[in-house]
């Protein structure tokens, strides 16, 4: 059965211009996501996930820019509409997102319960009525006690917990195509974390939604979700189902990653040696390679294109080329850069 | 909540207690010899010791100034040397004059400075932005004494426009006092003439300091949209779909108000003090003349009688302030 | 042999001073860039600089002496002799302006050296101290906030007797609550944090904190809000030497040139005039200066966003 693709992103270019110089972002990103799928973004801070996310939203803080690129949403161009048509038809109605500070998200000076209705109404032209009587029942959908006292209730009031679920409440009670989740247990004490994510996820089957979940943290994306991407310094290195990434892991950075999580099995701290590079003058070719125990010649000349492994396994690394047929067939149409190697 | 309130209330007595003592510490205390500076430096010694005895000097200091705490709690001040009237009587006919004139400078500082602000914020960095920026830098650091000067030189020495001075022209008699203010009280009198007339009057200094006052709201409302438009909960309402005039009026600005409102307090306190030079410049006759005279001529009751008045006003609308402050943001618990 | 010791040691300590303060020279670097990114500082800066050296190269740029009365040529309109006018005992309005610029700068230098090292000790103690020490402190900081400040200059400016010295104690005295307070605030949110615990745990002195870890904050945060109030130094200063408090005459003061000059408003008009627009221009540039450092030191603006 084949399953639809809800957004695909090809090609992404961000660059944020600032002082120090213009920092690239996002070097080319590609991804795919199917309709109905729990796909997991990782990386570490830095590495551009949430800027992908911005860009989804058409909400690119300055100085940044999309430079290049298309983001597919069901089928349409999202980086071609206008802002009012993103606007309108998008944000809110088609894809919603929380982001990793819940409280800071929510408007001080307006109460919980009306922040929630005010995106009923703005989206799904509820009345008043209609919708504060749906805030309550989506407060209780997200097990929050007293749903009456809470909507009268300001964010600062509300526990870092309860603030997301409040956040959760809010970004699903319009039934969105696509939840983009930022970060949003980062912030999180430990045990709200599982009680958090397992409520999304309980929420995501009933709603019949599509979440893009960003996190640095891969045991979050072993428990939840179904397809994972891995990016690095801007770039998307590999993108594979869990058990692909965690069990046969091809690119080093992701080998690197799963090597670092303490385990029993190894009583040592493994690390990914140096640190994550400065993107006003990332390195060239892939820019993994300064830190890549693996590295040829050749990855510090051109960008590594993308290969598939296997069925929905991808990743983009000279070492994976080199050791099978570099002609395989590539799955992703993402751009074909790369020297003639072939 | 309360409990903030009272704390506040007791800060406030606290307060003016200290000002008072100041001001007394300051007229009686350091000034060599005032009745030297009043009579000037050969007067025959019978008159010195007369005004001397008039003016309580010849007492204990500890009695001068409890005579002085006694006389402020029944709001007296004694008699202006200037005037020869009861410092009291003299407050009380220019004390509303200023007010007026700071409540209108305060209505024009208002409209444009907040507009003008919110609009400098959304478009950062364009020219309405620079073009404001620039304007309200220089409403701070003008002189208030010169602008006024120009004003006079050229709106009403070179095109007539506002007149010599004064509240009101000669030919025309105040309206029925019910607040002391012409404005209100011609209109509550209906009397139309009169209250052009005041209008006319008041122009030249309400505009002057409201150019300065639209300046300090200008630049506090625009930092304070420009925070506000930073933070994650407009990136929330902004990922809700919201119209971008609603993510402006109804989640940035009522944020950005707060500080607003507060710099409206303060700014009523520089107004106090604008009004100083500003109603000498023009000639009105508010507090702000009045205290200037005083001081210059030495008359101490009514340095004490201004400067306390004035000190209370400018601590009554910063408790105002902080008062409302508290009610405004809900984070804020006492 | 020891020579090239020495090199290489000199060497070796730029270096590891280098190393050493490698984030503060970045932050200045950042600093330095961001000025003059913005046209507007930049011309702050450029203003305030010509001020600097009018004031100390007055005595070579002015084309007249500024104290010398010529009475043959009393209000005499600008001109080529006289670029800007002269005034009412015949003095070259340019020449005053321009040595004007250096009272103006002592005024601002002599209230910030009295309120800066008053307001951080005062701060500094309250802050760390807590307790009663605080309250008075603080309360007698309230009571002198209670003034309007010109008021309060005023105030103390005619209990001391007019002079261009009284005015600037007089001034100080209005504006130390400001910068106690800040200083006081900065203190507070510094004490708690955890980096202070651990040099308590370390066993160093409060002595030794407060002078090595809280103070260099304290002096950055107050050097900024010095640089926003410069221009309010000179303009209050100006309206105390209008109003007959401040300068006295001969002295070169700006405004006391405009008050001077104020009777001969309608008919010679440059005699107010010019130098009521060197004080705006002065405050002017010193906002706009003040401004900018301001800006730049928000951290929000300072190493983008993510």
């Amino acid at each position: 059965m084949a399953k639809e693709v809800l957004l695909e992103i090809k090609n992404l270019r961000v660059n944020f211009y600032t002082y120090r110089g213009v920092v690239k972002a996002l070097n080319g990103v590609n991804l795919k996501i199917y309709q109905g799928e729990f796909f997991g973004l990782v990386g570490e801070t830095g590495c551009g996930k949430s800027v992908t996310a911005s860009a989804v939203l058409n909400l690119v803080q300055n100085p940044g820019k999309i430079e290049e690129g298309e983001i597919f949403f069901k089928e349409k161009d999202l980086l071609k509409m206008s802002k009012e048509e993103i606007r309108e038809k998008i944000r809110g109605k088609e894809i919603t997102m929380i982001m990793q500070y819940p409280i800071a998200a929510l408007n001080p000076v307006m109460n919980n319960g009306d922040q929630i209705a005010e995106a009923l109404i703005a989206n799904k032209n509820m009345s008043e009525s209609e919708a504060r009587k749906r805030t309550i029942e989506l407060l209780r959908e997200v097990n929050i006690p007293e749903p009456e006292k809470i909507t009268r209730q300001f964010p600062h009031q509300l526990s870092g917990g309860m603030a997301q679920r409040v956040m959760i409440a809010m970004m699903l009670s319009t039934e969105p195509s696509l939840l983009i989740a930022d970060e949003p247990t980062t912030a999180l004490d430990v045990s709200i974390q599982a009680q958090v994510l397992s409520l999304l996820k309980d929420l995501i089957s009933k709603h019949r939604a599509t979440v893009l979940l960003i996190t640095h943290d891969l045991s979050v994306v072993a428990e939840t979700c179904g397809r994972v991407g891995v990016m690095y310094a801007g770039d998307m290195v590999e993108v594979g189902t869990v058990d692909q990434i965690i069990n046969n892991p091809q690119h080093p950075y992701t080998q690197g990653l799963i090597k670092a999580i303490p385990s029993d099995r190894s009583k040592e701290l493994v690390e990914i040696r140096g640190s994550v590079p400065d993107l006003v003058n990332p390195p060239s070719g892939c820019r993994f390679h300064p830190r890549c125990d693996y590295a040829k010649p050749i990855c510090s000349k051109e960008k590594p294109r993308v290969l598939q492994v296997e069925k929905e396994h991808m990743t983009a690394c000279f070492l994976y080329e080199e050791r099978h047929d570099k002609r395989s067939k590539e799955e992703y149409a993402g751009e074909y850069k790369g020297g003639e190697n072939g | 909540m309360l409990k903030y309130l009272i704390k506040r209330l007791v800060l406030f007595v606290i307060v003016i207690f200290g000002v008072v003592t100041i001001t007394f510490f300051i007229s009686h205390v350091i000034p060599a010899d005032p009745v030297g500076a009043i009579l000037g430096e050969n007067a025959p010694q019978e008159l010195v010791e007369k005004m001397e005895r008039q003016l309580g000097l010849d007492l204990p200091l500890g009695q001068q100034y409890t005579r002085y705490l006694k006389g402020l709690v029944n709001w007296n001040f004694g008699i202006s040397l200037r005037t020869q009237k009861q410092v009291s009587e003299d407050l009380r006919v220019y004390f509303p004059a200023t007010i007026e004139l700071a409540l209108l400078a305060l209505f024009i500082a208002i409209i444009f400075g907040i507009s003008i602000g919110v609009i400098s914020a959304v478009k950062r960095n364009q020219w309405p932005d620079n073009a404001s920026r620039v304007f309200s830098l220089v409403g701070i650091s003008m002189p208030a004494f010169w602008l006024g000067l120009l004003f006079i030189l050229i709106l009403y020495y070179h095109l007539g426009l506002i007149p010599a001075g004064g509240r009101l022209s000669p030919h025309i008699s105040p309206p029925p006092m019910v607040s002391g203010l012409y404005l209100l009280d011609s209109l509550i009198a209906g009397q139309f003439k009169t209250f052009w007339d005041a209008l006319y009057h008041l122009l030249g200094p309400a505009l002057v300091l409201g150019w300065i006052q639209t300046a300090y709201i200008c630049r506090v409302t625009r930092s304070s949209m420009l925070e506000v438009l930073n933070e994650e909960y407009i990136r929330t309402a902004r990922v809700k779909g919201l119209k971008e005039k609603a993510v402006i009026f109804k989640h940035a600005f009522r944020n950005a108000s707060i500080p607003v409102l507060t710099m409206m307090g303060i700014s009523f306190g520089y107004m106090l003090e604008g009004s100083v030079l500003t109603e000498t410049v023009f000639g009105y006759p508010g507090l702000g003349r009045y205290a200037v005279n005083s001081f210059l001529s030495l008359d101490l009751n009514a340095v004490i009688g201004s400067v306390t008045l004035i000190a209370i006003c400018y601590a009554l609308s910063n408790l105002i302030v902080d008062l409302l402050y508290a009610t405004l943001d809900p984070r804020i618990k006492y | 042999m020891v020579s090239n010791l020495a090199k290489d040691n000199s060497q070796n300590w730029i270096i590891s001073w280098r190393k050493r303060y490698s984030s503060e020279i970045s932050d200045f670097k950042e600093t330095v860039f961001l000025i003059k990114k913005s046209p507007l500082t930049m011309v702050g800066l450029t203003v305030i600089l010509i001020l600097i050296a009018m004031a100390i190269f007055a005595p070579y740029i002015a084309p007249h002496d500024p104290v010398t009365m010529h009475l043959d040529n009393r209000l005499a309109p600008p001109s080529k002799a006289h670029l800007l006018g002269t005034d009412e005992l015949g003095r070259d309005i340019l020449s005053r302006i321009i040595y004007g610029a250096g009272v103006a700068l002592k005024i601002v230098l002599i209230v910030l050296a009295i309120d800066l090292p008053l307001g951080i000790l005062l701060g500094l103690t309250a802050g760390y101290f807590g307790g009663w020490v605080d309250e008075i402190i603080m309360r007698i900081a309230d009571i002198f906030m209670a003034f309007p400040r010109l008021i309060l200059a005023m105030a103390i400016g005619t209990a001391l007797g007019p002079s261009l010295r009284n005015t600037m104690i007089a001034i100080a005295l209005t504006m130390w609550p400001v910068y106690a307070r800040l200083a006081r605030g900065e203190t507070l949110s510094i004490k708690e944090r955890t980096f202070i615990e651990a040099e308590r745990a370390l066993g160093t002195s409060n002595f030794r904190i407060l002078v090595f870890n809280i103070l260099p904050i304290c002096i950055s945060t107050l050097i900024v809000r010095a640089t926003l109030d410069m221009g309010n130094i000179i303009r209050i200063a100006a309206g105390m030497s209008f109003l007959g408090l401040g300068a006295q005459p001969p002295t070169p003061d700006w405004g006391l040139m405009v008050s001077t000059g104020r009777n001969f408003l309608v008919n010679q008009w440059w005699v107010p005039t010019f130098p009521g627009f060197a004080i705006l221009l002065a405050v002017f540039g010193f906002n706009l200066l003040g401004d900018g450092i301001r800006d730049i030191s928000d951290p929000h603006l300072r190493r983008g966003r993510k």
